[in-house]
């Protein structure tokens, strides 16, 4: 196995791939990846999304690939019972969420100001999506973040660029990730599930078949607003960065959008919903991990875990 | 240019002799590889679930608990770390 790293996302990319042709594998995945990027970010004013942002209430002709997101993103949306929601992006601006984290983490000197209440927000299954003409329109008032969704599908269609030129190939994209093929010597992808507690330590290595692997975190992505902690997690039910026991939690899904949103929802719902949420996705397996290192997990879990004896 | 090569010669044999002591000393110093565990059965039968609550009537006390936890034993991590890590961004 071969192994590529770079940043892009405001993230670490690891990709990894078996056979001659690794090389060309990486230079495909990397040119998409930083093209996405450009696409999706809502930190340029340039970007396809901020455009959009900017045309609320008018009909937007969209990339294909913006309009595939959106679908999904809609479709997502719904099969999460509305808790994956991308226009909490006033939300996210309103706890200080202004600008790319590592800007933000730059701040310690310029503290984030505390912002008034917002008001009601609007549902993101209000947007218009016409397919046909590749056409979108936003509510009035609406601003949309993709970077709870968009992340896990440039890992995937990433991953199957890659698999262009090798049949073991996969995407890391700062734990959301998506694997194909078996790799050599090997009857599964292992994977190191990180300790949210402590990120330089490992809890377990997971076993995992080909498909979708993503982490969602309420540490990573955390500032300082005031007095108040805050994370990047909104639950769209209060409008505030979600209240939750679990400290992350990591979803393993056959496509790397569901994993990706199902991790979200799933960290903000906590262990009380938790598995109802899985009721009509069963190819949907989780596990999670609180404040005092205690792991848990869904029943049905198709996932070898091995722990570290 | 004989002198030369039997030179060589009995450098690389030192050399090699010199490398297989070092080696044998180093792998008798090694601590032992310690197995995984498989822990995949671990699974309890939960209670009925009961419908996941809609977004803006979420009711914190109406919903059970059914997932269940289990605990690690996080002894010798350092002897099995793969390149792919996953830990949120």
């Amino acid at each position: 196995m071969q192994y590529h790293r770079f940043r892009a996302m405001n993230t670490a990319i690891l990709l990894a791939a078996e056979g001659p042709q690794s090389a060309q594998a990486f230079e495909a995945a990397q040119n998409f990846i930083e093209q996405s990027e450009q696409r999706f970010t809502r930190f340029k004013e340039t970007s396809e999304l901020s455009t959009l942002n900017r045309s609320a209430e008018d009909w937007f002709t969209v990339s294909p690939e913006m309009l595939d997101v959106l679908i999904l993103a809609l479709e997502c949306h719904r099969a999460t019972a509305g808790l994956f929601d991308p226009s909490i992006l006033p939300d996210l601006q309103a706890a200080g969420y202004t600008q790319s984290f590592d800007l933000l983490l730059e701040r310690d000197s310029d503290p984030i100001p505390v912002t008034s209440p917002r008001s009601k927000r609007i549902p993101f299954d209000t947007i218009d999506i016409d397919s046909l003409q590749g056409q979108v329109r936003l509510p009035k008032g609406m601003r949309i973040d993709l970077g709870g969704i968009a992340k896990g599908w440039i890992a995937e269609k990433a991953a199957y660029k890659m698999a262009e030129y090798s049949a073991t190939c996969g995407v890391n994209a700062g734990g959301d990730m998506f694997l194909i093929g078996q790799p050599h010597g090997q009857p599964m992808w292992e994977v190191a599930l990180e300790d949210p507690r402590n990120p330089i330590q490992d809890l377990m290595i997971l076993l995992v078949e080909c498909g979708a692997v993503a982490t969602s975190s309420v540490v990573k992505r955390s500032w300082k607003q005031g007095d108040l902690q805050r994370h990047h997690l909104i639950d769209p039910r209060t409008s505030e960065p979600a209240e939750t026991p679990w400290l992350s939690v990591t979803v393993f899904a056959p496509k790397a959008v569901l994993a990706e949103t199902f991790a979200k929802s799933i960290l903000i719902v906590g262990p009380k919903d938790a598995q109802s949420l899985l009721d009509h996705n069963p190819d949907i397996s989780f596990i999670a991990v609180d404040a005092d290192g205690q792991i848990w997990k869904s029943p049905v879990e198709k996932e070898k875990v091995y722990e570290y004896a | 240019m004989n002198i030369y090569r039997k030179i060589i010669r009995i450098w690389l044999a030192i050399a090699s002799f010199i490398g297989f002591i070092a080696g044998w000393v180093f792998l008798s110093h090694t601590v032992e590889t310690k197995t995984v565990t498989y822990v995949g059965n671990t699974a309890v039968e939960m209670p009925a679930l009961q419908a996941i609550p809609t977004v803006g009537s979420a009711n914190p006390n109406s919903a059970v608990n059914n997932v269940q936890t289990f605990t690690v034993n996080r002894q010798s991590q350092s002897l099995f770390s793969p390149f792919m890590r996953t830990g949120g961004s």
